[in-house]
């Protein structure tokens, strides 16, 4: 936009942008700014769905998918026990170039079973414990799958880095959990997603411990 | 430029600056998953007790023996099973403690194993036998 400078009637002092008056310019630009804003901030409120585990993709091509995995290291202090809680060990990645803090958990239905394993490895299953049969579901899962649990410390996963956590107590085996899931290793069901911000915190010390109590 | 048009330029860069700014910092969302994503736990390994033992109680006229064992982490309920004059174990009673006394017991050669019980669905393997066998004889015990 091309403006041209011209005297005002009080001898110069002030100047006049060409056709449009100073306020027009000024209320112009400020709409353009605002406009900017809200189309930012409106890319960045999204929910997105799971299927695939690459939902993301067409969303955003800067937001990656977080990765939570099992972990044997540490090893849980909290073990399972029919009608007892036990802790949960898994390592959360960011693949993402700004860190991510993660404050909820959204957690599958509670008649959705982990499944049993021999060893930590998480590689031979355990007969007579499997995903249909082992008891072992995430501790205040619902019947509604994806309800959300608020953690008690919100995690701040580092850019381009991975955290472990322990999230005490959280899986739960019930009364009546068959005798083949003694001494068992559990692969935890999927999580379904989990609610988190982008922003600059201070990432969490690994290895962390933390928990939804709720 | 005007010092207006040069004050508008910097208001707009800022603002612009903070817009993108809160495309990676400033929002909140759902978070896609890989699929998978999930955490290990595990269970404890199901013991019987150890250190089951059997005695006379006092006085030994009460043909009584009484059994102790140790403590189980998580354990439920305990079944004391009892073997007379080298036969089979049979369970004889199931509690919550760690103690149980027998009733007044006829002649016999009597030990004990003890199995751990947590929740409705799990049973140990028995205890190792309580030695030596207690032996009830003449109204005596031992």
């Amino acid at each position: 936009m091309r403006w041209t400078p011209r005297k005002a009637a009080d001898g110069g002092r002030r100047q006049r942008f060409g056709s449009w008056s100073t306020r027009a310019k000024i209320v112009s630009g400020i709409a353009g700014v605002v406009m900017v804003g809200t189309g930012a901030y409106a890319a960045t409120n999204w929910v997105v769905g799971l299927s695939g585990g690459s939902a993301s993709e067409a969303q955003s091509a800067t937001i990656q998918n977080i990765s939570i995995a099992a972990v044997a290291a540490p090893s849980a202090t909290n073990l399972l026990y029919p009608g007892g809680n036990g802790d949960v060990v898994a390592t959360i990645t960011n693949p993402n170039s700004f860190p991510v803090t993660i404050t909820a958990v959204n957690l599958p239905t509670n008649t959705t079973y982990a499944s049993g394993y021999t060893t930590s490895a998480l590689s031979t299953a355990q007969t007579g414990c499997s995903s249909t049969t082992s008891d072992v579901v995430w501790n205040y899962s619902t019947a509604t799958s994806g309800s959300s649990h608020t953690l008690t410390t919100p995690l701040t996963v580092a850019a381009n880095g991975t955290l472990t956590v322990t999230f005490t107590n959280d899986a739960s085996m019930t009364s009546s959990a068959p005798l083949a899931c003694a001494n068992t290793f559990f692969s935890m069901p999927s999580l379904t997603g989990v609610t988190a911000s982008g922003g600059a915190a201070t990432a969490t010390t690994s290895p962390a411990t933390d928990a939804w109590t709720s | 430029m005007n010092l207006t048009s040069r004050v508008i330029a910097v208001l707009t860069l800022v603002v612009l600056s903070l817009s993108v700014a809160d495309v990676a910092y400033a929002s909140t969302w759902t978070v896609a998953l890989h699929t998978g994503s999930h955490g290990e736990a595990q269970s404890v390994a199901l013991l019987p007790p150890s250190g089951v033992a059997a005695a006379c109680t006092t006085p030994a006229s009460n043909q009584q023996i009484a059994v102790t064992w140790g403590p189980v982490a998580h354990a439920s309920e305990f079944d004391v099973l009892q073997s007379v004059n080298t036969g089979s174990y049979l369970s004889v009673a199931t509690l919550t403690g760690t103690a149980w006394t027998t009733s007044t017991l006829s002649k016999g050669s009597y030990s004990y194993e003890v199995e751990t019980e947590v929740g409705s669905t799990w049973t140990s393997a028995p205890s190792s036998p309580s030695t030596p066998a207690i032996s009830v004889t003449n109204k005596v015990c031992g």
